[in-house]
């Protein structure tokens, strides 16, 4: 098998590498950034995207996007609620 | 100039639910044209009509089947899924389509298959349209009979009345004998959609409108309507107007000639307060915009949208909180309770729009009624948050004195004398039994 593929993302202007599929959660986390989850357990199963809670800004996307349920495709840029209003407000808008 | 209906053609001069009154004018042609073309020369002369999905997100139809992967480029089967599970209030076109043109839609069915290379097709209907489905199960024995279904097995799966069973994820969910609730996106349902294969969703409408394309071309369907909106839609008008029902008029036509010149305007000659243009689900247009022509820009423009082609009239007589309320309660009722902003959203809604109209609302909770449809837009799962929000903010944006009023007098204005009056939403009049009853 060969070695999964790398990815580049940039999460609130941190670099990171991380595999090609890791969810955003997973991503910022290694870029050393926290989404909050509410409904995201990956220990009982796979995301759900139901809590809005991780909602993210993707460049390029015109609407906010649950972190838990969107994989790292290279090149991706992320803005979490730290560095985007409009994050900000979709988690905002749960609680 | 008379009005060609291209998707209701001919039913009205002859039964067309009646295979051999179908071949008559000339039914299953089209489909035998289709099959001795390549699948992808019928995708390209899709591409060509410009033909835009008529379910309401007015998605290009060539684009969605040019997604689906290739025979050999995924090793699952692919499906063809028509959603005709409408719901959308004031809606009732696909109904109209699939009673008098059954036929039509069973043979966009079969192109549709052959042009993404399916061998099966699954018709979603709503649960509630039994006679559409008897019609349907009708045309299709004969069709069997006749042995023009050339392999493709077509499977009329009815619904059990949700509203959300309408978009397209939950639509599938439902399909695999699941709760119907919507998936997130991505993956699509091109890439994964019924049974993690490739499918593809396509409205009633939208594929009735493929056999007369394929027939007459293209091109030919291009040069109807007007540009980025393309031939003709079968707008259902209801509401306060003296001939209501399904017209099917080229896209572009205006409002007022669809309403007072088809419709026969307003009974008693009460005047015009409002008009939504494409179901419940979208903002709605004051008095002003009548002369708005019915297309995908001039909608956009107007900051409206044709949605699911659904006209309601709206005259004098409304009370604009009762009509929010009436809106905002069916989406509470039909939210499936799986995301956060509708489920909890909904709810806030009616709450603050039941206190509007007792009188009982402060100047702050018209402001939170606003910040509430803020935080339902665009944050959802699926559409329906959106559908609720979307309404309701623009009934509070065009009509802001109306609701201002419900708050100084501390009463509706229209004192118990609105059309809405005494109607309940279909949700106020479930009966619940609160206390078990025993048998004795």
């Amino acid at each position: 098998m060969s070695a999964p593929e790398v990815v580049s993302v940039t999460v609130d202007e941190r670099a990171v590498q991380v595999s090609k599929g890791t969810g955003i959660v997973e991503t910022a986390l290694a870029a050393g950034v926290e989404i909050p989850v509410f409904c995201y357990e990956p220990r009982l199963g796979p995301p759900v995207g139901a809590c809005r809670m991780c909602l993210v800004e993707i460049e390029g996307m015109p609407k906010l996007q649950a972190g838990c349920t969107l994989t790292a495709q290279e090149g991706m840029v992320v803005r979490t609620a730290a560095t985007s209003a409009k994050a900000a407000e979709g988690q905002n808008a749960t609680l | 100039m008379p009005i060609e209906a291209i998707v209701l053609g001919g039913a009205d001069e002859r039964d067309l639910t009646q295979l051999s009154e179908y071949r008559a004018v000339g039914g299953y042609d089209a489909l035998t044209k289709a099959r001795a073309m390549e699948p992808d020369a019928v995708v390209e002369e899709i591409l060509t009509s410009n033909l835009r999905g008529r379910g309401g997100a007015f998605f290009a139809t060539g684009r969605k089947a040019s997604f689906i992967p290739k025979p050999g480029q995924n090793p699952n089967p692919v499906y063809l899924t028509v959603n005709a599970d409408e719901s959308e209030p004031g809606t009732f076109k696909d109904r109209e389509i699939m009673l008098r043109v059954p036929h039509r839609l069973i043979e966009g069915c079969l192109i549709t298959a052959h042009a993404i290379a399916s061998t099966n097709v699954f018709i979603y209907l709503r649960g509630e349209y039994l006679d559409c489905f008897e019609v349907v199960r009708a045309a299709l024995e004969e069709v069997h009979g006749e042995g023009l279904l050339g392999g493709v097995t077509i499977v009329v799966h009815r619904g059990a009345g949700a509203y959300i069973c309408g978009e397209e994820t939950a639509l599938l969910e439902s399909l695999e004998g699941k709760r119907g609730q919507p998936r997130s996106k991505p993956p699509f349902p091109a890439i994964s959609g019924l049974y993690a294969s490739p499918t593809l969703i396509n409205n009633v409408e939208t594929i009735a409108t493929v056999p007369p394309i394929i027939q007459r071309g293209g091109a030919w369907y291009a040069g109807l309507g007007v540009e980025n909106s393309t031939g003709t839609r079968v707008f259902s008008l209801s509401g306060n107007v003296v001939r209501g029902g399904n017209y099917e008029l080229p896209l572009g036509t205006s409002l007022f000639e669809l309403v007072y010149d088809h419709g026969g305007g307003i009974p008693e000659d009460r005047k015009l307060k409002a008009i939504i243009p494409g179901g419940s689900s979208v903002p709605v247009l004051g008095a002003d915009e009548i002369h708005r022509r019915l297309d995908y820009d001039s909608m956009a423009e107007a900051g409206t949208m044709l949605g699911s082609g659904a006209v309601i009239v709206i005259d004098e007589r409304c009370c604009m909180v009762q009509l929010g309320l009436r809106v905002a309660q069916f989406y509470m009722h039909e939210s499936c309770g799986k995301c956060t902003p509708c489920r909890e959203g909904t709810r806030w809604m009616v709450q603050l729009l039941h206190k509007l109209e007792d009188g009982r609302a402060s100047q702050g909770e018209l402001d939170l009624l606003l910040d509430v449809c803020d935080r339902i837009l665009g944050k959802c799962l699926c559409p329906l948050g959106d559908a609720a929000a979307m309404p309701i903010a623009s009934y509070v944006d065009k009509f802001r004195e109306e609701f201002q009023e419900h708050i100084d007098a501390g009463r509706c204005p229209f004192g118990g004398e609105s059309s809405l009056e005494g109607l309940f939403a279909p949700v106020d009049q479930h009966t619940h039994d609160p206390v078990a009853q025993v048998p004795a």
